[in-house]
């Protein structure tokens, strides 16, 4: 396939593959079943009042399906599959809202596989493997989402770095085991993966996030010393940067699509059960309208998600694929999935009336969640602005 | 304290709407849309009975001595019946500007004979609110030595006896239809309840208003774009009007289909956004009569906002009346081109945003 | 499963595009199936394979069997060569499809070939003033006296009433039944007597439809699809391959380019409206829906092509998305055009011959024709997500 749209610059080739590959379809049915299982809503709601807000033995059975390593290559012990794979186990952990460390450590494993040297790789890979915990802290108080205006900074010093600055919205980082931190050395930006002992608990603090399900932190890295060889630098820290950016654009999109199901569920559910004015509320037009609005708002995500996902995917396996049309189909999908989610939720909270408003209705951990999601790795509008700047002739 | 219409205004807008409702029905707009009329000469004449373009000209000239108020309740009475006649420029901006920028010997020529219905003035003003091009060229006027060349695009009530035209450099005069060097070519619309045209100049003698600058030119504009908003909340109170009527009395599956939620309340939301823009239009009118400071920040937003509020209640009405909301027959495609056709004119919704910011000091100029 | 294109389909694309570049000098440009030279291609394509294609040789068809990627590779090059894909029109498009499932052996030999050469244009009678949304409340009747159908009555929305030779046309057979069981689904020709046509003017302010009106209308009794009182179930055949064929996303990305064009060109103050951000944020947000609905088409395609893939769902969404998108698209296009982009008949400066107006008005048409966005939420509500159906009042049937 391949429509030649030449009027617009970036022509985007439809990908070969729109639908599940098998491997995809047989992690698709597990994953489904393992959430339901894992993850019913009361034990949501029991995991939000913990310190570490997952579940260690959950965690563990993860490992030893192998998603840990999914996107790990074999030599390293894991998988060897790609994210394409990672996006369809977290479109069901999104709809059950189930909390893990995960998301976090696929970021790590990301920025590890595309700018960490072969022995930093041999280094940490296994260990994420074996089920160690790693997270990315790339986030800034006065930083961007293109994730490259940093305060915080390295100086080297001898065979060490000193580190400072500060760091927020670092996920799971109680719980980590590993941290890729992003720094400027010499005017760029540049990568630590450190182990938590170089860091330390003291200099980790729990942000109170609106979604309760999720564990946020603040790193403090003044002072903080690593080994110079914990660091990523130059076009192999971009590279690294730029996996995470697309991995978190991608995960977080299949998570809020899960997340749409979830809710929707929940709606419908509700709107079967509900009598008002002697009838199901669900058999009232402007309810059953914006539950199709809902739909079809979770069909264009998943249409979103599952195209960019096929275009990493034939990309990883050496198919000519720009990264030009990666980057447009990400931020096309994280447009469509944040703001249909929120929608969603929205609508949720607001279908289930006076009781939607109160902490026993499930419907709002679903809206706290798009909330959430609706801003990581950047929200509708500056997205938008990227894929105009990058679609359209420059302004001028 | 009263916000809201004296017994005057309520008195104007009904014996406006009791004339347009008894002799200009549809089938009258419909003849005049169809058959190239120009100008609906009775009708005309018979508004100007009432003192329609008479309505803010003083009574010294003729006029009614109105305020900017009383022209959004006609103006709203206008779109409500979608009336094909001259009044936005001729009645109101043409008006305003020889008020404040003519001599009074200009004033004393034009306006009873706007007054009196004698003769109508459209306004070549498009350029003021952003020049589009055409032919390669971007559309302007300039004035040298009392004469006038360029191209004017999109001329308000062209069917006229005279124009008021913006220069490039802000300037305003006032030019005969059949002034010689003077080239007039009528473009059809959507809305032909309206004619527009363009005006192609070379150097056509014009009568210049010596008062012109910045502060008039931005009050003409302000009261046009009012009237525009104002004409709009009219023609999409009465598509509401109709498609409650219509829903009313459709029956389908059985029942009519206002029983379904669904229509009941696409009717609802339109009624709900659309109430709120007449305090809006009322707001403008009186802060154009009474509070000039905020006169330009109301009505560029007023317009904007109405723009889109209007546009959406054209789309919603004509589905609530299904396919018949699509025909000719019914005609409801005259409001929702009249809603149409409001919305580019003067300023389109984004670029009166835009110039609300600026307006407001809200756009850094070195990023801008 | 993928939906790569092996080797035996790049060697068929490429036979295709050979042919189109050899023969497309034959192809007409406008004309419909009276036009000679659009016969003539139509023969040429039949011949070849290229439309009609999974029509049974013996009724005129190509005769191969289905095969969708071929289908969609056929669609995409003459597409994108913007070459004609051969005839098409509602008896084509929808009465051929049933009469092949539903048709006597009879009735695919009278009607089909000549319906695929061009020879025998059709119209739809399916819509009346009182039965839109409610199509099953049609009141159109049909008795049989001997061995002829007197209709009386009267249709609407019937596109090329003045341009057909015979109807397809939905009665009321069986007034005691209950509404969805009494109707019947005969065929006849437009100039049996008794038939009036009159143009239907719409917003558009061309008369692109027509109301139909019946009086004593005699037709042979044979000339009927299915059973007495099966006509629902004909009609919903069609239906649904109508919904489909109202939003083609591929359409819908040519106007996207053609926007994106117009926003290069037009400019206001000398600035380009393209590079004005509040409309690159307008065009973005289309563009994703574009996007969207192309990948929707895949899965709708994917859905077809393997067993077990449930796109329903995916399907039911097409023509809600579909016409709300175009009409939002063309509008947005006479906004970056501001004033001019209200030109209209005789105007100079009518931009793409008013393309912009009409598609506007007209996609508001079809967000109404073919089911409401109302109807369509309800369906997709209730077959979709379950969730209950319309009550019954009192005297509804």
């Amino acid at each position: 396939m391949g429509h030649a749209d030449s009027a617009v610059k970036a022509s985007l080739p439809l990908s070969q593959s729109m639908s599940f590959s098998d491997e995809q379809s047989m992690l698709l049915e597990t994953a489904t079943a393992f959430c339901r299982d894992k993850s019913p809503i009361a034990t949501v709601r029991q995991r939000m009042t913990t310190d570490a807000g997952f579940d260690r033995a959950v965690w563990d059975e993860m490992v030893a399906l192998g998603w840990s390593g999914m996107a790990i290559p074999e030599r390293f012990g894991g998988s060897g599959l790609t994210l394409a794979e990672v996006a369809t186990v977290t479109e069901p952990i999104g709809r059950h809202l189930l909390a893990t460390p995960l998301f976090s450590t696929q970021l790590f494993v990301q920025a590890v596989l595309a700018g960490a040297s072969p022995t930093q790789q041999a280094l940490w890979l296994p260990k994420i493997v074996s089920g160690a915990i790693g997270t990315v802290a790339l986030f800034e108080q006065d930083g961007d989402w293109a994730l490259d205006a940093l305060a915080a900074s390295a100086r080297i010093e001898g065979n060490a770095a000193v580190l400072a600055g500060n760091k927020i919205l670092v996920g799971d980082a109680l719980q980590a085991d590993c941290f890729a931190v992003s720094v400027m050395l010499d005017g760029a930006p540049a990568l630590a993966i450190v182990p938590k002992a170089d860091i330390g608990a003291a200099r980790i603090r729990r942000e109170t996030i609106i979604d309760e399900t999720r564990r946020s932190a603040s790193l403090s890295l003044d002072g903080v010393r690593v080994p110079a060889s914990a660091l990523i630098t130059g076009e192999a820290a971009r590279k690294a940067l730029e996996a995470v950016r697309h991995a978190g654009l991608l995960l977080v999109s299949a998570e809020a699509a899960g997340g749409i199901a979830g809710v929707l569920g929940v709606v419908l559910e509700y709107l079967n059960l509900r009598k008002t004015f002697g009838r199901k509320i669900g058999s009232y037009q402007s309810l059953k309208h914006t539950c199709a609005d809902i739909l079809i708002g979770l069909e264009r995500s998943r249409s979103h998600v599952y195209h960019a996902a096929s275009l990493m995917t034939e990309a990883a396996a050496g198919s000519d694929i720009r990264a030009i049309d990666i980057d447009v189909a990400l931020r096309m999908a994280k447009v469509e999935a944040g703001d249909s989610f929120v929608f969603a939720g929205d609508r949720a909270v607001q279908f289930h009336g006076g009781f939607g408003f109160t902490w026993e209705c499930d419907a709002q951990l679903y809206l706290r969640r798009a909330l959430w999601l609706q801003y990581a790795f950047g929200d509708a509008g500056h997205h938008r602005r990227r894929l105009a700047d990058t679609l359209l002739s420059p302004v001028g | 304290m009263e916000f809201g219409l004296s017994s005057e205004q309520v008195l104007l807008k009904d014996s406006l709407d009791a004339y347009l409702r008894e002799r200009v029905p549809l089938d009258r707009v419909r003849r005049f849309a169809n058959k190239d009329e120009g100008r609906a000469a009775e009708v005309i004449a018979g508004l100007n009975e009432i003192g329609l373009s008479g309505l803010i000209i003083p009574t010294e000239h003729g006029g009614v001595g109105l305020g900017a108020l009383d022209a959004c309740v006609a103006a709203e009475t206008l779109g409500y019946r979608v009336a094909p006649v001259p009044f936005v420029a001729n009645a109101i901006m043409v008006p305003t500007a020889l008020m404040l920028a003519g001599s009074p010997t200009q004033q004393a020529n034009w306006l009873p004979q706007i007054a009196a219905g004698k003769t109508v003035v459209g306004a070549a003003l498009a350029e003021r609110t952003g020049a589009r091009a055409v032919a390669g060229a971007q559309a302007g006027v300039m004035a040298s030595d009392g004469r006038l060349s360029g191209r004017a695009l999109h001329v308000l009530d062209f069917e006229a006896d005279a124009y008021l035209v913006g220069d490039v450099a802000g300037g305003l005069h006032l030019v005969a239809s059949d002034a010689a060097g003077l080239g007039r070519h009528r473009l059809e619309t959507v809305d032909r309840t309206r004619p527009i045209g363009e005006l192609v100049f070379d150097r056509v003698a014009a009568e210049s208003l010596a008062g012109a600058d910045a502060a008039v030119m931005q009050r003409v504009l302000d009261i046009g774009r009012t009237m525009f908003a104002a004409d709009s909340l009219g023609a999409a109170q009465n598509m509401i009007d109709q498609a409650v009527a219509y829903a009313g009395q459709r029956v389908q599956f059985g029942r009519v289909i206002g029983s379904f939620q669904a229509v009941k309340h696409m009717c609802a939301q339109m009624a709900a956004d659309l109430e709120p823009t007449r305090a809006f239009v009322w707001y403008a009118g009186h802060a154009l009569d009474e509070i000039p400071v905020e006169a330009s920040l109301v009505a560029c937003q007023l317009k904007a906002h109405l723009s889109e509020v209007a546009t959406s209640v054209a789309k919603t009405a004509t589905e609530v009346h299904g396919g018949m909301g699509f025909t000719d027959l019914v005609g409801l495609h005259y409001w929702f081109k009249r809603i149409g056709f409001n919305r580019q004119m003067l300023g389109s919704p984004e670029s009166l945003r835009g110039e609300a910011a600026r307006l407001q000091g809200l756009v850094d100029r070195s990023v801008a | 499963m993928d939906l790569s294109y092996g080797p035996e389909y790049e060697v068929f694309r490429d036979e295709l595009r050979a042919f189109i570049a050899a023969n497309r000098h034959l192809a007409p440009v406008a004309g419909g199936p009276r036009d000679e030279k659009a016969r003539a291609w139509q023969r040429l394509l039949i011949a070849h394979g290229y439309t009609a294609r999974t029509i049974p040789s013996e009724y005129g068809g190509a005769g191969y069997p289905p095969d969708l990627l071929k289908s969609r590779i056929i669609a995409e090059e003459f597409a994108s060569a913007r070459v004609s894909p051969g005839l098409g029109g509602q008896g084509i498009s929808m009465l051929v499809p049933t009469l092949l499932e539903m048709g006597t052996e009879q009735q695919k030999r009278d009607f089909i070939p000549s319906t695929l050469s061009g020879e025998t244009v059709w119209c739809q009678g399916y819509s009346e003033p009182g039965a839109g949304s409610d199509l099953a409340a049609l009141r159109t009747s049909a008795v049989l006296k001997g061995d002829e159908w007197i209709i009386n009555g009267q249709k609407i929305w019937t596109s090329t009433a003045h341009l057909a030779d015979w109807i397809f046309c939905l009665v009321r057979t069986e007034p005691d039944a209950p509404k969805h069981l009494g109707i019947s689904f005969l065929l006849f020709r437009m100039d049996t007597p008794g038939i009036e046509i009159r143009p239907l003017v719409d917003m558009t302010m061309n008369a692109n439809f027509n109301e139909v009106f019946f009086t004593d209308v005699r037709v042979p009794a044979h000339q009927i699809v299915g059973r007495r009182g099966d006509g629902w179930k004909v009609a919903n055949v069609i239906l649904g391959n109508e919904r489909d064929s109202l939003a083609d996303p591929n359409i819908a990305q040519a106007r996207l380019n053609a926007l994106v064009e117009l926003m290069k060109t037009e400019t206001l103050d000398g600035h380009r409206l393209i590079d004005q951000p509040i409309y690159r944020d307008r065009l973005m947000r289309i563009q994703g829906r574009v996007m969207a609905m192309k990948y929707n088409e895949l899965r709708v395609l994917s859905s077809k092509l393997n067993q077990g893939q449930d796109a329903a769902l995916a399907r039911m969404i097409v023509k809600l998305q579909g016409t709300e998108l175009r009409h939002e698209l063309e509008g947005l296009g006479i906004d970056v055009m501001g004033e001019r982009g209200l030109a209209y008949g005789a105007n100079p400066y009518l931009q793409d011959s008013g393309a912009w107006q009409v598609h506007y008005m007209f996609y508001l048409g079809l967000i109404i024709g073919g089911g409401t966005s109302q109807i369509q939420k309800n369906i997709i509500a209730e077959r979709g997500l379950g969730l209950p159906r319309e009550p019954k009042t009192a005297g509804a049937a």
